[in-house]
This record gives structure tokens, C-alpha cells and sequence, in this order.
């Protein structure tokens, strides 16, 4: 059936054809309905404990997010420009979307002098005379909630923080505040030195337009590297057409199943195109070789053999291939960040969808318009060009040092897992840009002159009513403050006690010394009274049972902000007391806390991949120690990448989280070619290391080519303007380079030392099951184990008058006929004699297996004849990898040669019947073939 | 016609003269038969001007000069939570137009005792005073002009409470509307020069006047950019004497801060002996006299009779 399916391209072309225009076209619709999701709810851990606290403290002291304008201007306090600044002013407040706008004129100043208490708002009007405008400066100035807050230390910057009401309906939103500030902040940059705007919207819009950019960017560049990539190694112009093909129609169900599903782009599926790109050429470049391979031995229909030959050999590792890879992605479906489950889900759909079309597609066009020539394999199975320096490289090494690069690289792999402590978490949106980007430097601007732009916020929460009236609680809010002042990391914090602090130095005349909470309730409730509750509603809850402090920072690396906000919260929790409870939360907070969710979910789902790789390959070869050992070569590259990260410090993010579990699932496929054609070559050898050093030339061109390629393909995603993306692509790129070394210096290494059978060999195995259970090889041995055994033998056939061994060599093979007949036919000087006819069942050879000693007889097939061989050497050597099966063997055998003996003491002691035919210790045959291919 | 300039004799006149209508039965019948067509002959009239309109309306309504009222502010935000406040608010109008004005908070209890003393000057300067009794006995002197200025936390600014200068403003008579089941002027004040613009922070208040009574029963305040702030809504329209009308509540909707304050007058005292010209000085803040009012002392027991939302008149003894 599984056979079926993979010719299904050559056996069904129309109905494949069919399917595959069809699926393109349902697909197809799905595109329009695409939508891009760059918002920051995605960013957070849906399991995060905070998110409704942090929604219910939003509801009530209003959103963190905010958007700051940015107003530079040496003569900020002159009346044009103060005219000006009132007009931004008014026309962002008059924006549809706009809640408020807090700046010079909307916040309240409260200033206190000569038996004078002056609460209004900074400036009701744009002042037109040079005496107002100074004193609305040294206001600005004086007010410790205003200065360095909204008015620079030195005067020339101000804010205007722009509080918007969201609609989560629209999904243009963003894009559209984003467009109607801009429109506003044009004309007035003709007007002051320095005006932006830094707020989700512009960055929402700005991820939006740089994801766009890079999928109209890096699809392309990836699909230009891979062709050159394929030109140079496969030399044809078809072989590089056929991935483009394939990774166009992958793209398109992709896209389109992610349109139907509803499931957005975010700033990874940006990559998307490129991973299809790339990834899914690996398999067709696997195939295009050995298409070519098959043209190039075919003698007649090259497009049918090859294409045959190709699926034959691939189909298996191809799809064993396609579901590691698809795991790799599909790992992290689980994870509770939905940008990284998104795009788990989309490219897990999208490899799979790959390899579907892979197998169908490929194989129907080569069968069709295949390459009738080439000139890859002209020199037999030589590899040639940078595989071949590769092979020769390693091949030297390994050779002369085997023990020694084992050791190495163990010691490599020891130096690289020190350096993964060092590895750190972050997951902060701005982290995303390069640093280079207009919007990080304008980040930097605001951080620089005012506060950072990044808020969280400090909840009390008391069941006493009016409890923030009560000056030891609102002491409580000072003690927390006082601990951010010395945590030294935070730009500011506002909270109601700098209200009331502020009020009651104004009411002793400005004198700095009172600015401390009042001592009394009633003085407390009473000063409350010059605040409005809009003032406040961002501070203290109408009935004053909660307080919330504000913070501001520009924090923009979650490790450090995570230490730092668990080393609060601590404190927080400690100063609030048993009678309230405490939060410290913000959606900054969440994203960054997602960050260690990030480390979780990366550990599990790389335990979960390796786990369920190792059984795969176990169950693929049919042993445990072979699960085990063919996760090595895959484990390398990712030791060396997370020691690499660690050694340059770059950090785990949603993008540098993925490489791992997308690189073992690619790894393990070069992996699976080199175990499979290996297997499949320690059939018709019991030289292993022929084998090995074999298996190693014919798969180094499609495994360097393909690593190569691919590491050039994830190169290109370093052009990407998302730090998160280029990193992604520079480490995947590594891991690439890396699993070439693993897969050609260390797999060889441990292939030597192991001897598998393929599950898919053993039940794929055609057996003459009624010979097999009637000969007395395999007594007592289950279907499953004849097959085994079967497979550590190797089988070989012989045509007609073909002679199985020569009398007078000498030989350490045992032959089990499966179907013919031979004759045994001594030589005596110039007689020959039949001494006996073999038929299928029976077992000659047995002696020579067992002892060294010279063939007796000719053994010549009479007519076509399989048959299973048994080497002594190379069966010692199995006996460590299949005991049971070897002991089984070698017990039967023992009792086929005791058989022996005793019809052989029968004839001797004339007592038993003469024997019909004789048995014969046949000599080793020096006349068998070792077909290596 | 204004408080400015309200002449002593005028103020006298008025404040002699209302004893002596006593509200006889009858005659506040036949006046309120008599309303119908009187407004319908001052709909037929085209000759009112924006500025005669506001003149009748203050002369009907804005003139009795001894008030004492007991009020409960309702402060409402955005989510519909409610802060309550009690307070007793007294005014004053002086023989020379002084216009006196002394808000006392009741309750809650943290903040019993704040006093706000307001004293606009025939010059129409504002002279305010803040008293906070936990903070000592001191007053501070408050900024005068509202300039987007909250008046304790309400929505109201200092200068709506009180009544406009009329002179300051140009009326402008729009097209009548009929809103629900009344006639009313429109008429839209506009502040004659930048500098009260600059100190009210309005550049436009339209008037929605009653026809009918000539009272104003809805202001909608507009910023110097023309754009809607908030509104003023009155009700709960109670004759209070003659052709005289005050609301029982008034409702300040704040667009721009999304915030709402109702003062609801539970009690409405018309009568020279509440409001004795010595509780509008500082003394008798700073010795808390305000705390234990003159009014309670005096007429506590006729405040438990009366019960709230009562509405009484009494004769300068």
C-alpha cells in the first residue's frame, strides 16, 4: 500500500494532477482571508496567571497602552511654539479614537505660596506673553509628577501621552491610529526641531509593514539562493526548477489553509516562505540525485527506471524525513505564546503539505519530462567538488583517529553545555527590531530625555473601605517606591502618595520638606479634594480600597527585567502585609514573564521531539541502542548552537526558541538517509566499513548539497529586519553547517559500530514463508525473526549453470536455499560427480561456517537460485547487535551439524540408511559475488 | 440684568419685597393660567434679542439674594461609580452687589467642615478661599477664575454655579427649538474679549431657555476651539414664587472627562437669617462655627420637620 501511494504520481498522473489543481484552488480562496496579527496579546502566555488580574487593573486604572508624542524644541516656551504645541494638542484630542490626551494642557499643576493654592491646569491656553510662559515653565519644572515626565530636565522636550480606545474588532486599527497621528506629526515637525510618536500603534504598524517587507523579501532571495545552490551541485536547470515548483504550491496551501483557519500571520510566518523554500528542497534535491543516480544506470526508459530507483530508495527515509521535520515544527503547537503556536500550526501544515506534494508531484513529472542525461554520475559514485573535500577531510580523519574524534568532540560538546548556562530569555516586542531601526533609536530618545516608555503597574488591593485614605497604607505605597528608587533600574514611578505628597508641600508653601504623605486621615481626605477623579483614576479606585502605582521604564531584556520584578514582587508582597494583596502587573510584564513560559515550553517540546524521535527510529530500526544512537548525530549540532548562543549571547526568543527543534527534526533527516542506504548495503557485505565509507560517498553530495543549501537559505533570513528572524536564520545556518560535520565525521563513526535492520526491510520482505518454516535454520524462531535473521544475512541470487562455490577454496559461508535447486558435484582428477541435489529448505555450507577448511564440492545453481548466505565474520560480529537472533542461529545450526554427525556415525557404523545425497563441508567459493550496489 | 450691577436699592427692593407675596393661592394660579399666553405673545415676538431673552431670564429667576440650600453632590465617573457628598451652600447678595457664596461639606465625615468662600466684587473680580480644618486654621486663598478649573472635584467650575456677568458675554439668538413638549430660546453667549475666554475656558455657552418660564434650562459649554465639553441639564423645576423657578437637581455631564456631578438641593431656604453676613469671613471659618451652623442652631427643629426636598420661605425676622 505504502509502495502504492509513492508511485501514485507515476501510476495515477491525471488523478494526481487533478488533486493537486484542486486543493490549489480550495486553498486558493482561502488567500483573501488572510489577515496579518502583529499585536502584542499574542506575545503573552495564555496561561499566565496576571492576565485577568492584569485585565480587571487595566479596566479600572486604565490601559498601559499609551502612545508618547515627542516634542523637541530649543524654544519650546516661546508663544509660537506653545501655540503650536496647543494645537497638536487639540487635534489629537479631537482623533475619534483618542481617550485623552495628558500633557501641559490637560494635567492639573497645584502650586502653593504666600497663603495661596493655586490647582489648575498647567495651561488652559497657549500664553501669548513671555512672563506666563516662564512661570508655566518653572511650573512644568517645579512639579516633581511633571518633570522628567512629561518636560525634560532641561526644558526643550515634552510629552504628550495619547491614551486611545482600542477597538480589538477592527484589525486595521492599528494601522489606522497609526496613519492618523503620522498625518497630524507631519506639518508639526516643520514646526519643532524633533517630533515623533512611540506607542503600540506605530509599533503594531511598523512589525506589520517590516513583515511584509521581508515576505516579499526573503521568499524570493531564499528561492534565488536555492537555485544557485542547486545549479552548482546538481548542475541541472530542472533540478532547480522542481523545489520551486513544489515550495510554491506548499506556500499557497499554506497561506490559503491559514486563511480558511483563521489563523493570522505574525512576524515568524514572515519566514514561512523561506523555511518552504528551503526545507522542502532538501527532499527534492535528495531526489533529483538519485533520479539522476538512476538515469545514469538505467540502459533503456531512463525516465521510468530512474524514477522507480528514486522512489524506491527515498521512499521510506522520505517520508520517515517529512514527519520528523513536520514534528520538528509541530513541537511547538502546544505552546502557550499563540505567535509561536501559530506559526507551529502553519509550518507544520506547511512541511507536511510539502512532502505530500513532493511525492506526488515529483515523481509524475520526472516520469514525464525528466532529465534524460546527466552528468552527475559519470564517474560511477565518486563524489566530486566540496562533498568530495568534505569526504575526504572526514574519511582521514576518521580513519586515523576515530577514538580520538569521539573524544573530541565530546569534550567539544562538555565546553558547549557550559556555555548554554549562560543562555538567557527574552521576549520584549521592541527586541525584535535591529537596533538601528528609527523606532528603537526614538525609544531611546524618550527613555534618554523623559521616562521609558514601557509601563507596568504596582496594585494594592485592601477590603477596608476608603483604605487608601489611611496615611499607613499609603505609606506602604512610598515604602514599594522608595524600593524601585533603589532597584536603580526602573526610570519613574506616580502613585497617589506623590499626589497628596505634593499637595501638602504646596500648602506649607513649597517647602520640599513636607513633601511626604500627610500624617492624618482627615488631612488626607481633605487634600483629595483638589484633585478631580479623572487626576487620580489612574491611582487610587473610587472607593480608595485599591491603590496602583505606575511605573515607567525601558527594560528591554526579559531576563533582567524578570529578575528584577520577582526580586519586587517579593518586596511588594512583603510591605503590603497580610491585610492586603499585592500585584505587580503590566502587559510588558506578561510578554517578558511568556519569556520563561518560552524556556518551559522550548525544553518540552525538545524532550517531547527527542522522545518521540527516538521512537520512531528505534521502531525504524527495530532497536533501542539504534533509537539511541541516531539521535546523536542530531544532538551535536544543537549542543554546539544553544553553546554558540550562549558563548555570543544571543538570547532565547520566539524566533532563536524554534531553531532547536526545527534543526533535529532537519538534522535527523541526514540521519535517516546515511542509517537507511547503510542498512541497505550491510545486506550485501560483511565489510562494514566498505559500507560505511560507500554509504558516506553516495550520500555526501545530496547531504552537503542540502545542508549547504539549506544553511544559505536560512543565511538569507539574516537580511531580515527582525532581530528575532535573523537571528533564527544565522543560528539555523550553523546548526546546518554543524550537522554536515556531525553527519559525515561522527555518523560514519558510529555506523561502524552498529548494525541495524530497517523495520521497513523486515516488513517488506518477501519471504518463501513455507521454506523458511520447514528448514531447520529457523526452528523455534518467530515470523518476525526469520525475517530478521533473513536480514542479517545476505541474500543473493545466481541464474541458471551459475556456479555458488568452487571446490578446493576455502570459505567461511553457509547458504540457505530459498527457491531452485542446485546440484553438489565433486571433482576427482578429470570425474566430476553429482553427489547430491539441493532444493529449497536446505542448508550446505555449514561446516566451512563453522570451521575453516577447504570446499569439498562444486555447488552450481540448476536453476535460477535464491539463496540466503551466512558469514561466519560478519554474524561474530552481529552477535553483539542481535544476540538473541545470532544465538538462535547458531543453536539451529549446531543442531542441523549434530544432525550431521549422526547420519555420518550412522554410515560409518553401517547401521543407519545410506544417505540419498552426501553432505559436503562445502570450501569457500571464491567465486561469490559481494555486489556492493 | 447682573449681580455687578445690580444696584442696592434693586437688591433691597427685591429682597423687601418678596415677603409680602407670601404665595397667596390665587395668585399663583391665575399667574400660571396667565403663562400660556404670555409666552405665546413672546414666541409672536421677533423683537427679543439673545440679550433680552438672558436679561428676563435673570430677572425672573437670578435675583433673590438670601439663599441657603442643602445639597448632596453625586460625583459619577466613567464606570458609573458614585462618590456622595452632603453640603450646605449659603449666598448672599450685598446691598452693593457683592455677591457672597459659602459651601460648608457635612459629610463624609473626613472632610466635615471644608469650607469654600467665594466672594465675587462689584468689579467682578473673584476673591475664593479654601478652608481645610485638619490642615489648621488657615485659609488659603484659591485661584479666582475657573480656567478649566474643577471646583472641588465636581464638574463645576466656580464661575457656574454662579451667576454669569452678562455683561461680559454677546448673546446671540438662534433658531427657538422645541425639545420633548417645550419651546426654548436658544441663545449662545460668546465672551466679549480673549482674556475672559482665556479666564472662564469657554469660548461658547448655548443657553436652551424655557419659553414659557424663561428659565435656562440646559447649557452646553463648548472650549475656545468650538468643541462640546460638557452640559448643564436642570430639574426638577419648582415655582418657588411669582414668575421665580428653581431646579431641584442639576446635572453637569462631562464629555471630555467622562464624569458626571448631580447636586441634588434637598433643601432650599429663602430667608435673610441663614445667611448672616458674618459666616462669610474668615473668623468665623477658622473658629468652626461653620461646623455647628447658625441654621441648625436655630431652625434644627424645623429642618427635621420639613424633611428634604422642601422648599421654604422665610420673612427676615
Amino acid at each position: 500500500m505504502f509502495s502504492r501511494f509513492i508511485m501514485l504520481g507515476v501510476s495515477r498522473r491525471l488523478a494526481t494532477l487533478l488533486f493537486l489543481v484542486m486543493v490549489t484552488c480550495i486553498t486558493g480562496f482561502g488567500l483573501p482571508k488572510l489577515r496579518i496579527d502583529t499585536g502584542f496579546n499574542s506575545l503573552i502566555s495564555s496561561t499566565d496567571p496576571d492576565k485577568p488580574i492584569y485585565d480587571r487593573i487595566a479596566r479600572e486604572f486604565g490601559s498601559d497602552n499609551c502612545t508618547i508624542v515627542y516634542v523637541r524644541d530649543k524654544a519650546l516656551w516661546s508663544p509660537d511654539k506653545l501655540a503650536a504645541l496647543e494645537k497638536l494638542h487639540y487635534q489629537l484630542e479631537g482623533l475619534d479614537f483618542v481617550e485623552r490626551v495628558d500633557d501641559l494642557f490637560s494635567l492639573r499643576s497645584i502650586r502653593g505660596a504666600g497663603g495661596k493654592i493655586d490647582s489648575r491646569i498647567f495651561l488652559p491656553k497657549a500664553p501669548t506673553d513671555q512672563a506666563a510662559i516662564d512661570q508655566a515653565r518653572a511650573d512644568a519644572l517645579y512639579n516633581p509628577l511633571i518633570e522628567g515626565n512629561f518636560v525634560s530636565r532641561d526644558g526643550t522636550v515634552t510629552a504628550l501621552l495619547v491614551s486611545v480606545r482600542e477597538d480589538r474588532e477592527d484589525v486595521s486599527f492599528d494601522r489606522r491610529v497609526n496613519q492618523a497621528l503620522e498625518r497630524i506629526l507631519t506639518p508639526a515637525r516643520s514646526v519643532f526641531q524633533e517630533v515623533f510618536q512611540v506607542g503600540p500603534p506605530r509599533i503594531n504598524a511598523e512589525l506589520k509593514s517590516i513583515l511584509l517587507d521581508d515576505l516579499m523579501k526573503l521568499g524570493p532571495l531564499s528561492a534565488f539562493v536555492l537555485v544557485a545552490a542547486i545549479l552548482f551541485f546538481l548542475r541541472s536547470g530542472f533540478a532547480a526548477w522542481v523545489p520551486l515548483a513544489t515550495s510554491g504550491l506548499s506556500i499557497a496551501w499554506t497561506f490559503g489553509m491559514m486563511g480558511w483557519a483563521g489563523i493570522p500571520l505574525n512576524i515568524l510566518s514572515a519566514m514561512l516562505p523561506t523555511l518552504v523554500v528551503v526545507i522542502g528542497s532538501t527532499e527534492d534535491t535528495h531526489m533529483m540525485s538519485s533520479y539522476f543516480h538512476g538515469v545514469s544506470q538505467a540502459k533503456e526508459d531512463h525516465r521510468g527506471f530512474a524514477t522507480h530507483c528514486m522512489m524506491r530508495h527515498l521512499g521510506v527515509p522520505l517520508l520517515l524525513t517529512i514527519l520528523t521535520t513536520a514534528l520538528g515544527f509541530a513541537s511547538n503547537i502546544f505552546s502557550s505564546i499563540r505567535l509561536i503556536q501559530h506559526f507551529a500550526i502553519a509550518a507544520t501544515f506547511a512541511i507536511l503539505a510539502n512532502g505530500m506534494i513532493t511525492i506526488l508531484f515529483v515523481p509524475m513529472v520526472l516520469s514525464v519530462m525528466g532529465p534524460l542525461r546527466t552528468g552527475l554520475f559519470q564517474g560511477g559514485n565518486r563524489v566530486s567538488g566540496l562533498p568530495k573535500l568534505f569526504v575526504r577531510m572526514f574519511g582521514f580523519t576518521k580513519r586515523r583517529f576515530p577514538r580520538s574524534i569521539l573524544v573530541v568532540t565530546a569534550i567539544l560538546c562538555a565546553f558547549f553545555v557550559y556555555q548554554l548556562s549562560k543562555l538567557y530569555v527574552t521576549n520584549d516586542p521592541l527586541s525584535y527590531f535591529q537596533k538601528d531601526q528609527p523606532l528603537i533609536r526614538d525609544t531611546q530618545r524618550i527613555h534618554q530625555d523623559l521616562s521609558g516608555l514601557k509601563i507596568f503597574f504596582i496594585t494594592l488591593e485592601s477590603d477596608q473601605e476608603k483604605a487608601f485614605q489611611v496615611p499607613k497604607n499609603i505609606e506602604k505605597l512610598v515604602a514599594i517606591q522608595k524600593f524601585l528608587k533603589q532597584q536603580g533600574i526602573f526610570d519613574r514611578s506616580i502613585s497617589l502618595a506623590d499626589h497628596l505628597s505634593l499637595v501638602n508641600r504646596e500648602f506649607h508653601g513649597g517647602n520640599p520638606e513636607y513633601f511626604t504623605v500627610p500624617k492624618r486621615r482627615k488631612l488626607v481626605a481633605q487634600y483629595l479634594l483638589f484633585f478631580h477623579r479623572r487626576d487620580l483614576e489612574s491611582y487610587v479606585s473610587h472607593d480608595f480600597r485599591r491603590a496602583n502605582i505606575v511605573v515607567r521604564h525601558n527594560v528591554s531584556d526579559s531576563n533582567t527585567l524578570n529578575r528584577y520584578i520577582g526580586e519586587l514582587k517579593e518586596v511588594v508582597s512583603n510591605i503590603a502585609g497580610g491585610q492586603m494583596n499585592a500585584h505587580v502587573v503590566g502587559e510588558n510584564l506578561m510578554i517578558n514573564a511568556a519569556a520563561e513560559s518560552l524556556m518551559v515550553a522550548q525544553v518540552k517540546s525538545l524532550a517531547i521531539l527527542l522522545f518521540v524521535i527516538f521512537l520512531i527510529m528505534s521502531a525504524m530500526f527495530t532497536s533501542f541502542k539504534g533509537g539511541i544512537i541516531s539521535l546523536i548525530p542530531s544532538l551535536i549540532p544543537i549542543i554546539l548552537m544553544f553553546g554558540v548562543m550562549g558563548l555570543l549571547e544571543i538570547p532565547l526568543n520566539p524566533g532563536t526558541a524554534m531553531v532547536a527543534v526545527i534543526a533535529i527534526g532537519i538534522a535527523i533527516d541526514g540521519t535517516i538517509h546515511l542509517f537507511s542506504r547503510y542498512i541497505e548495503l550491510c545486506r550485501r557485505t560483511s565489510d562494514y566499513e566498505e559500507a560505511v565509507n560507500i554509504t558516506v560517498q553516495e550520500e555526501a553530495t545530496p547531504m552537503v548539497a542540502t545542508s549547504l543549501a539549506l544553511a544559505l537559505g536560512f543565511g538569507v533570513l539574516i537580511t531580515s529586519n527582525f532581530t528575532v528572524i535573523a537571528q533564527f536564520g544565522a543560528l539555523s545556518a550553523a546548526t546546518m553547517l554543524f550537522s554536515i560535520f556531525a553527519n559525515l565525521l561522527i555518523t560514519p563513526i558510529i555506523m561502524l559500530r552498529i548494525r541495524l535492520v530497517g523495520l521497513h526491510q523486515i516488513l517488506a520482505l518477501s519471504m518463501h514463508k513455507e521454506v523458511l518454516e520447514k528448514s531447520p535454520l529457523f526452528v523455534g524462531m518467530s515470523n518476525y525473526q526469520m525475517r530478521k535473521a533473513i536480514l542479517i544475512s545476505e541474500s543473493q541470487e545466481f541464474a541458471e549453470g551459475e556456479l555458488l562455490v568452487e571446490q578446493g577454496t576455502v570459505g567461511r559461508k553457509m547458504y540457505l536455499i530459498l527457491s531452485g535447486q542446485v546440484d553438489v558435484v565433486r571433482r576427482s582428477e578429470n570425474k566430476s560427480k553429482s553427489v547430491a541435489v539441493l532444493k529449497a529448505g536446505e542448508v550446505f555450507g555449514e561446516i566451512g561456517y563453522i570451521r575453516e577448511a577447504h570446499r569439498t564440492a562444486d555447488v552450481r545453481a540448476l536453476t535460477r537460485v535464491e539463496v540466503l548466505r551466512f558469514d561466519y565474520k560478519k554474524l561474530k560480529k552481529d552477535l553483539k547487535f542481535f544476540p538473541h537472533i545470532v544465538a538462535n542461529l547458531n543453536f539451529n545450526i549446531s543442531c542441523i551439524l549434530g544432525e550431521r554427525l549422526a547420519d555420518v556415525m550412522d554410515v560409518m557404523d553401517g547401521m543407519g540408511p545410506q544417505p540419498e545425497k552426501e553432505k559436503h563441508a562445502a570450501p569457500e567459493p571464491s567465486g561469490d559475488k559481494e555486489p556492493l550496489d | 440684568m447682573s449681580w455687578k450691577r445690580m444696584s442696592r436699592r434693586q437688591a433691597g427692593l427685591t429682597a423687601n419685597r418678596w415677603p409680602h407675596t407670601r404665595l397667596p393661592g390665587i395668585l399663583l394660579i391665575l399667574g400660571l393660567l396667565s403663562l400660556p399666553v404670555f409666552s405665546k405673545s413672546l414666541l409672536a415676538d421677533e423683537t427679543w434679542t439673545g440679550r433680552t431673552i438672558m436679561d428676563e431670564a435673570f430677572k425672573r429667576h437670578e435675583l433673590f439674594p438670601y439663599v441657603f440650600e442643602k445639597q448632596t453632590m453625586i460625583l459619577i465617573d466613567s464606570a458609573e461609580n458614585r462618590d456622595v457628598r452632603k453640603a450646605r451652600r449659603f449666598s448672599r447678595v450685598e446691598p452693593d452687589a457683592t455677591v457672597k457664596y459659602l459651601l460648608i461639606f457635612d459629610h463624609p465625615a473626613e472632610i466635615r467642615g471644608v469650607a469654600l468662600l467665594a466672594i465675587r466684587h462689584p468689579s467682578g473680580r473673584i476673591e475664593s478661599k479654601i478652608y481645610l480644618p485638619a490642615f489648621g486654621k488657615e485659609l488659603k486663598s484659591t485661584a479666582g477664575k475657573s480656567r478649566g478649573n474643577h471646583f472641588l472635584g465636581t464638574d463645576f467650575a466656580i464661575e457656574d454655579l454662579t451667576a454669569e456677568v452678562l455683561s461680559d458675554f454677546r448673546y446671540v439668538r438662534k433658531t427657538d427649538d422645541k425639545i420633548g413638549k417645550f419651546l426654548y430660546f436658544v441663545v449662545e453667549a460668546f465672551p466679549k474679549d480673549p482674556e475672559i475666554e482665556r479666564d472662564t475656558g469657554y469660548g461658547l455657552r448655548r443657553h436652551f431657555i424655557r419659553q414659557d418660564i424663561f428659565y435656562i434650562v440646559r447649557t452646553d459649554y463648548y472650549d475656545p476651539r468650538g468643541r462640546f465639553l460638557k452640559r448643564r441639564t436642570c430639574h426638577d423645576l419648582k415655582m418657588v414664587g411669582g414668575t421665580m423657578w428653581r431646579a431641584n437637581m442639576i446635572l453637569m455631564e462631562n464629555n471630555k472627562e467622562q464624569h458626571k456631578t448631580l447636586i441634588k438641593i434637598n433643601q432650599r431656604v429663602f430667608s435673610h437669617d441663614y445667611v448672616p453676613p458674618e459666616m462669610f469671613t474668615s473668623e468665623w471659618l477658622l473658629e468652626n462655627r461653620h461646623v455647628q451652623s447658625t441654621e441648625k442652631r436655630l431652625f434644627q427643629d424645623t429642618f427635621e420637620s420639613l424633611g428634604e426636598n422642601d422648599t421654604e420661605l422665610k420673612d427676615s425676622p
